[in-house]
């Protein structure tokens, strides 16, 4: 199976009234950009029969072998946003009177602005390692609400590139709190 | 058709004489003496046949004893000649493939006392005792092990595809024939995760640079990929899709070409918020199955398994379809496969205490073929399961750190 970042559970479903910043950024990469970088020279001779899709762009069939390509719109490049963080998740004590300080993922505003990780106070729960949960604020200051292959959980939070982050032999793998540098210790 | 011989006639004659309804005593010997069976040994049937002679002796045919060509060599197949009667001793079994090295006896074991021949497969000249072992899927010495010393390790130095990115994770890897693949891989760059393709050649590794397959700032991850013959299929998970203060992932699909381009739009294939997540996918001949773990198209907002049917062009056939209602208690990591006539799905059921591997079995339509069955007890951290259809079965492996040595099933 696949391993993909572990998916914060639901904490923006209780972060309604959370703003975590706008605009978004892409920037050119290493890699090649399959979508936007790709050569423009060639010819557009027709497209698949699906008619189902997503996103902006066009079907374009141009190689040698006559496989169509699509050539999807590409979003303009956006400068990087800060994170809005209220707290710092691994102070001792981030947050007053009875709350923890949580994580929160990324939510976008549009197609090209997918938004940035952030963090934020609130009341604490008291799950721990292993403990099922519904939603992080069901888990303790310093764990997370995640959906693992085995079922939703708290995990404990991490830092990716700190040696040993977890200590107890379990590994720090990375969340979906995208560019924050957290995980957590599964 | 048989012809009556005197004596039969004598006695009908008789019968008949005495009447319906009598019965007579008289006895064939009673009657006047038959004529011989034969005067000369070519009156006897099977006259001519060396190895089972016959002749006449005194008006009678009679069979002498026969020929006994047998060498007491089991190896041997014992012939006699019945022009001559001469014995011949030619050798039971075969060589058809010339290596100078016969095959078994039927139903005997290449190289065993009695099985007189020792090699191990007379269809091919490159199988035979004393042959140099070489990795080439044959087994060259005739000992039982194709490529003995052969392991699971890489030909080469491991290839780095992932190029430009930063926490690369695997997705998957497809064949496309010949000496195709292509490799999947979620990998970051400028904070932001997205699904990148790699070409690869087991003779010249990477072919070009990654390319960057999900275009979308928002993070994806992913995804299982499958090969129809002509292109690829791909699933995987983004969040491009979420708004405001919902979370939301969803399922897409798309179809790539053998260069690992784009072939048309992503289609969206699920449409509810929260998790479309852990994506997995087979081919089936005709169609892609993608199934995934969803939160939001359950009654509860638990974890169910869901199962989307696209067709060779990429178009979704019917809806998002859960394939196994259950207790609530959340299903999770559905891995698929594709047999000749069914699909074998397995997932984990239970919460992050105990849960158990599930497996089921569905048509091409998904409708259930058989009733989920438990493949393990109550686990606590076993996860990870894969499908494999592999000959006449479903094959399903997965990982339990509390099973003995660390076990993989």
């Amino acid at each position: 199976m696949q391993r993909i970042p572990l998916p914060l559970h639901r904490i923006a479903s209780t972060l309604a009234l959370l703003s975590v910043g706008c605009g978004g950024s892409v920037v050119d990469h290493d890699a090649t950009d399959a979508g936007t970088k790709r050569d423009a020279a060639r010819d557009a001779r027709g497209r698949d029969s699906s008619g189902s899709g997503s996103g902006g762009g066009r079907p374009e069939d141009a190689r040698a072998d006559s496989y169509p390509v699509f050539r999807e719109d590409a979003c303009a490049d956006a400068p990087a946003e800060t994170p809005p963080l209220e707290c710092d998740p691994f102070a001792a004590k981030p947050c007053s009177g009875n709350r923890a300080c949580y994580p929160v993922p990324p939510r976008a505003k549009d197609d090209c602005h997918p938004g940035t990780y952030g963090t934020i106070c609130l009341l604490e729960g008291t799950g721990s390692q292993g403990t099922p949960c519904g939603t992080t604020t069901d888990c303790k200051g310093g764990f997370l609400c995640v959906k693992t292959s085995s079922g939703d959980q708290c995990v404990r939070l991490c830092q990716l590139d700190k040696f040993g982050a977890c200590g107890d032999g379990r590994i720090c793998r990375e969340i979906d709190v995208t560019g924050s540098g957290w995980g957590g210790c599964e | 058709m048989k012809v009556l011989g005197p004596a039969h006639v004598l006695l009908t004659s008789a019968t008949l004489a005495l009447g319906c309804g009598s019965r007579t005593t008289l006895k064939w010997e009673e009657g006047p003496p038959p004529p011989p069976e034969c005067l000369l040994d070519k009156d006897c049937e099977g006259f001519g046949d060396r190895c089972f002679p016959v002749a006449c002796v005194e008006g009678k045919c009679e069979a002498t004893p026969p020929v006994d060509c047998n060498d007491r060599n089991p190896c041997t197949s014992d012939v006699c000649d019945p022009n001559t009667g001469a014995c011949a001793h030619p050798l039971a079994t075969l060589d058809l493939d010339g290596d100078e090295h016969r095959s078994p006896l039927p139903g005997k074991r290449a190289g065993d006392p009695d099985s007189c021949g020792d090699d191990c497969d007379d269809t091919n000249p490159k199988a035979l005792p004393g042959g140099a072992e070489i990795c080439d899927g044959v087994d060259n010495d005739c000992n039982g092990i194709v490529d003995d010393r052969a392991t699971l390790a890489p030909a080469g130095d491991a290839i780095k595809i992932s190029d430009g990115t930063t926490r690369a994770s695997p997705g998957s890897l497809a064949y496309a024939g010949g000496a195709s693949f292509l490799g999947a891989y979620s990998g970051q760059v400028a904070k932001r995760d997205s699904v990148y393709l790699a070409n690869l050649s087991p003779l010249v590794g990477r072919v070009g640079k990654a390319n960057r397959f999900t275009t979308s700032p928002a993070d994806a991850y992913g995804g299982p990929l499958a090969w129809t013959g002509d292109r690829f299929g791909i699933a995987w998970t983004d969040r491009r899709d979420a708004r405001g203060s919902t979370i939301n992932y969803e399922v897409y699909f798309n179809l790539v070409n053998p260069d690992g381009t784009k072939r048309t739009a992503d289609v969206r294939l699920t449409h509810a918020d929260y998790f479309s997540i852990n994506v997995s996918m087979a081919w089936t001949g005709n169609q892609f199955v993608v199934v995934w773990q969803d939160d939001g198209l359950t009654k509860h907002d638990d974890n169910g398994i869901f199962a989307q049917r696209v067709d060779v062009n990429g178009a979704a056939i019917g809806g998002n379809v859960r394939l196994h209602e259950d207790d609530g208690r959340g299903q999770t990591a559905p891995a698929i496969a594709a047999g000749p006539r069914s699909l074998g799905v397995a997932w984990m059921h239970g919460d992050s205490q105990s849960h158990e591997l599930v497996f089921a079995a569905f048509d091409y339509e998904l409708a259930p073929l058989v009733k989920p069955v438990s493949l393990t007890g109550p686990m606590s951290p076993g996860v990870a399961a894969t499908v494999y259809f592999n000959e006449d079965r479903f094959v399903i492996l997965w990982y339990d750190p509390d099973g003995p040595n660390k076990t993989i099933f």
